[in-house]
């Protein structure tokens, strides 16, 4: 009798140990599967009436992944499913298609499992092989996507260990690889019907696109609108509207009076358009932290390095915190983004940004940090603005900065440029000594971008701000493997760049959405492209099914 | 008059080859469209790869080589963007601004000519500053200003038309009146004119004593002969309203070839722009050759030298 609690002691010992085992790095809890509600209970609610969305343009008006640039998530998401998701406002990882995801000791592996029981709206079954087939389709040679050339560069290769079960080897670390591939950031991964490519074809794949996404495409008129209807048996969310119309609209005015009118219920604006929305009794949303914006100096890269410019005044620390002190970012936020906007501490979102307090408006003391630096009448630089996608605003952005740095003598011959036209001076360097605003929307990925703004041997050379301090942090963060540590090690670095002025941050800008009387509720992502609009509720919701809201 | 037409004809393929020299070496001093299709963290090597797979690694004669032996052949190459044919692209795009030209067009005529006639039948009168006011509204008024404001008046005051896009007869209304209104004054100013010239003829005082209703004399006889220089100036107008509507079009998403235009340099997608730009040329080349041997034919006094 004595043995009996002995055995289920030692069964329970072994139990837990071996579920002990394969540590990994991030809980990755597997929501049930929609139920069939009991006999006699309320059935459930089904969608209902049309969403029209008003977005600025259609842009290339593919669907296939690797064919489009990240701004056409806004069209084509709602046909998708991704591997993750992300909590619009904490960016907390949610499992999408993967439910499951472990790392390597090493950090150069990740298994995914693949969730069970999806299907295309054809009926093809969902499997590792169509998540393989994506990826090989983004890090193909004539991808457009984004990512296409850091994930050919980092990613060794894929294995289907199962028709449910992925590997993918890394060739170095990749940190914020999955955040990256969620729903709404610039690596997102769509997944598509392999089976059905090899069917039709990628071209037309491409034209009568089949997705696995809570959204069917119903129809797509070249140059005016894609028209979906809703998958009423989706696993993870059935959408509220029956239909949904993403219409190209370029001129925001018009899409503000589409509001006015009813023929829109959701769209963009920009904060000049923000008072008549108000006054048309229709709901502003603001989604903060859309992108900062910021002024660069350009030049003192490290001794020797050929873009390095070392006698431009802003070598010297004291130039850049007169620099710093002499913008009033309040009435920047003001009056060029009508309150939509706030002062900023660091010219990223980076992890520790929001422990900052934004630089002071002082500009007696930024001219006498100008005289102790050698420059008490000041000096001219070269600079240069351009308009941005978000950041149409940014050319008079820099003229309002001109400005407060010209009261204490410093004086910017100011050049508008379109970035597209500047873009390769920039990569080799011919802009090195000049000063150049422009904006960053937030990323997962901070450590690419920290090497894109700050490392010598970043193959974006965008030439932001380069020291010695900042190469050994950067290097240093390359090895640290462990979450909290790198953590620290970033906001260390975004420390560094506060106490440094290495870049003059100005504001952290809102996205601001539109939405008509017939909308109820809407996570739409804080920083990122898409807008999840198949989670758009009716004003009175309907209540249907959602596995969760991101 | 067959040489006349043979110099006409090498005239226009000479200009249409420099149109594509033109545009071809311009398009490209605009950027490289690969910068903007790859993300900042792409490598030279990345650059370059993308570059050779759109055939833009070739040495820039090569491309224009490649480019004028196939456009001949009918095929302008694949959108660096969208990447299907950029001339099956075009021709998608092209109905939208052809029917928006034809309605801004048909509009204009149907406030020009009366008013044009009236003005000159009824010279110097209350009337005739009536037409001056309407002409000089169109010519100051700017596109865009004139599209928002006729938005804001009909579709969110009244609620009588649409905003925005292509679906129906009504959606016509506001973008035809926008694009239209502009050339109402230079069509008014010439029928006037051409209508005065007529007015002072011999035969339309011959039609007078002989005792002809005055409208008969004026609509019958005199609108004729001075429709002749209005039909070939709106023939031209018209080509300038199908190639001038990138405002209009973008303010009333208009799916036309304007809007197209405009993402097209955008995005620097050269193939686009070269398509869009040699279409165009060709139509003007096209209508002007039409219209001078039309002349010739209708008016054999008519020499070109």
């Amino acid at each position: 009798m004595r043995s009996k609690p002995r055995v289920a002691l030692l069964f329970a010992a072994l139990l837990l140990l071996f579920t002990g085992c394969g540590q990994q790095p991030s809980p990755t809890p597997v929501p049930a599967a929609p139920s069939t509600p009991p006999a006699g209970a309320k059935a459930p609610a089904k969608p209902e009436g049309t969403l029209t969305v008003a977005v600025a343009s259609l842009y290339e008006e593919n669907f296939l992944p690797h064919t489009g640039s990240i701004t056409g998530q806004e069209y084509r998401h709602p046909l998708y499913d991704t591997p993750f998701y992300l909590k619009h406002d904490t960016w907390e990882l949610l499992p999408g298609l993967v439910t499951k995801w472990e790392l390597s000791s090493d950090a150069l592996t990740w298994t995914f499992t693949v969730r069970r029981g999806v299907q295309f709206s054809n009926g093809d079954d969902l499997t590792a092989e169509d998540i393989k087939y994506t990826f090989d389709l983004m890090t193909s040679k004539e991808s457009q996507t984004p990512r296409a050339g850091q994930w050919r560069t980092n990613i060794k290769s894929i294995e289907i260990v199962e028709p449910y079960l992925l590997k993918i080897n890394l060739n170095r670390p990749m940190w914020g690889f999955l955040e990256d591939t969620a729903s709404g950031q610039a690596g997102v991964i769509t997944v598509v019907d392999k089976k059905y490519v090899d069917k039709v074809g990628l071209k037309e794949a491409d034209s009568k696109p089949i997705g696995s996404g809570p959204y069917r495409l119903l129809e797509h008129k070249r140059g005016e609108y894609v028209r979906y209807e809703a998958v009423e048996s989706h696993w993870r969310v059935v959408p509220e509207f029956k239909y949904l119309v993403i219409r190209a609209v370029p001129e925001e005015a018009t899409r503000v009076m589409m509001l006015q009118t009813g023929e829109a219920d959701l769209a963009a604006i920009g904060a000049s358009s923000a008072d008549a929305i108000a006054k048309a009794g229709l709901t502003l949303k603001r989604i903060p932290g859309a992108y900062t914006t910021f002024a660069t100096l350009a030049g003192p890269w490290e001794q020797g390095h050929p873009f390095s410019k070392p006698n431009v005044p802003w070598a010297k620390k004291e130039v850049r915190e007169a620099l710093a002190l002499s913008v009033n970012r309040d009435e920047l936020a003001e009056h060029i983004y009508r309150g939509h906007a706030k002062p900023t501490a660091h010219y990223m979102m980076s992890p520790g940004w929001k422990d900052l307090a934004p630089y002071p408006y002082d500009p007696q003391k930024a001219r006498a940090l100008l005289a102790q630096a050698g420059y008490p009448n000041g000096f001219e630089a070269k600079a240069m603005s351009w308009k941005a996608s978000p950041g149409a605003e940014l050319p008079l952005l820099g003229e309002a900065v001109a400005s407060y740095w010209e009261k204490i003598g410093v004086k910017l011959n100011l050049a508008p440029t379109d970035f597209a036209a500047i873009l390769p001076d920039i990569r080799k360097g011919a802009t090195s000594g000049t000063i150049w605003f422009h904006r960053l929307t937030t990323y997962s990925d901070y450590e690419s971008t920290l090497n894109l703004a700050h490392a010598t041997d970043a193959g974006g050379n965008f030439q932001m701000w380069h020291d010695d301090s900042l190469t050994k942090m950067l290097g240093d963060l390359a090895q640290i493997k462990d979450p909290k540590s790198r953590d620290a090690k970033m906001r260390e670095i975004t420390r560094y760049n506060y106490g440094n002025y290495s870049i003059i941050p100005i504001t952290v800008v809102d996205n601001l959405f539109a939405l008509s009387k017939k909308v109820g509720s809407w996570p739409a992502l804080e920083g990122g492209y898409s807008v999840h609009v198949e989670y758009v509720t009716h004003a009175a919701p309907l209540g249907t099914f959602r596995l969760f809201t991101p | 008059m067959q040489r006349y037409i043979a110099r006409r004809l090498v005239q226009a393929l000479v200009t249409l080859l420099m149109m594509t020299v033109t545009v071809f070496f311009l398009a490209r001093l605009t950027g490289n469209p690969v910068d903007l299709m790859v993300d900042m963290y792409a490598t030279e090597a990345d650059r370059s790869e993308l570059a050779r797979h759109l055939g833009l690694d070739q040495p820039l004669p090569v491309q224009y080589f490649n480019f004028v032996v196939r456009a001949a052949q009918g095929d302008f190459g694949d959108s660096i963007r969208m990447r299907r044919p950029a001339i099956g692209i075009v021709m998608e795009r092209f109905p939208a601004t052809l029917q928006l030209a034809g309605v801004a067009m048909a509009i204009a005529l149907i406030i020009a000519l009366p008013v044009g006639v009236l003005a000159a039948v009824r010279k110097d009168t209350a009337f005739d500053r009536f037409g001056k006011l309407i002409a000089l509204l169109g010519q100051s008024m700017p596109v865009f200003w004139l599209g928002l404001v006729l938005m804001l008046v009909f579709a969110v005051w009244l609620h009588l038309l649409p905003t925005s896009g292509s679906e129906g007869p009504l959606y016509y209304v506001l973008p035809g009146v926008t694009l239209g209104w502009y050339v109402v004054a230079g069509i008014m100013r010439l029928t006037r004119s051409s209508m005065l010239d007529v007015l002072d003829a011999e035969f339309v005082k011959l039609a007078r004593i002989k005792g002809l209703p005055e409208r008969t004399i004026i609509w019958k006889h005199c609108f004729k002969n001075a429709a002749i220089p209005v039909v070939t100036f709106s023939a031209i107008i018209f080509m300038g309203l199908l190639t001038g509507s990138i405002v209009t079009e973008t303010i009333f998403a208009w799916p036309g070839v304007g809007r197209l235009a405009y993402q097209a340099v955008i995005w620097r997608d050269f193939p686009l722009i070269q398509t869009i730009v040699i279409l165009f040329t060709t139509l003007y080349v096209l209508v002007n050759l039409f219209i001078d041997l039309v002349y010739v034919y209708l008016d054999p006094r008519i020499r070109y030298g």
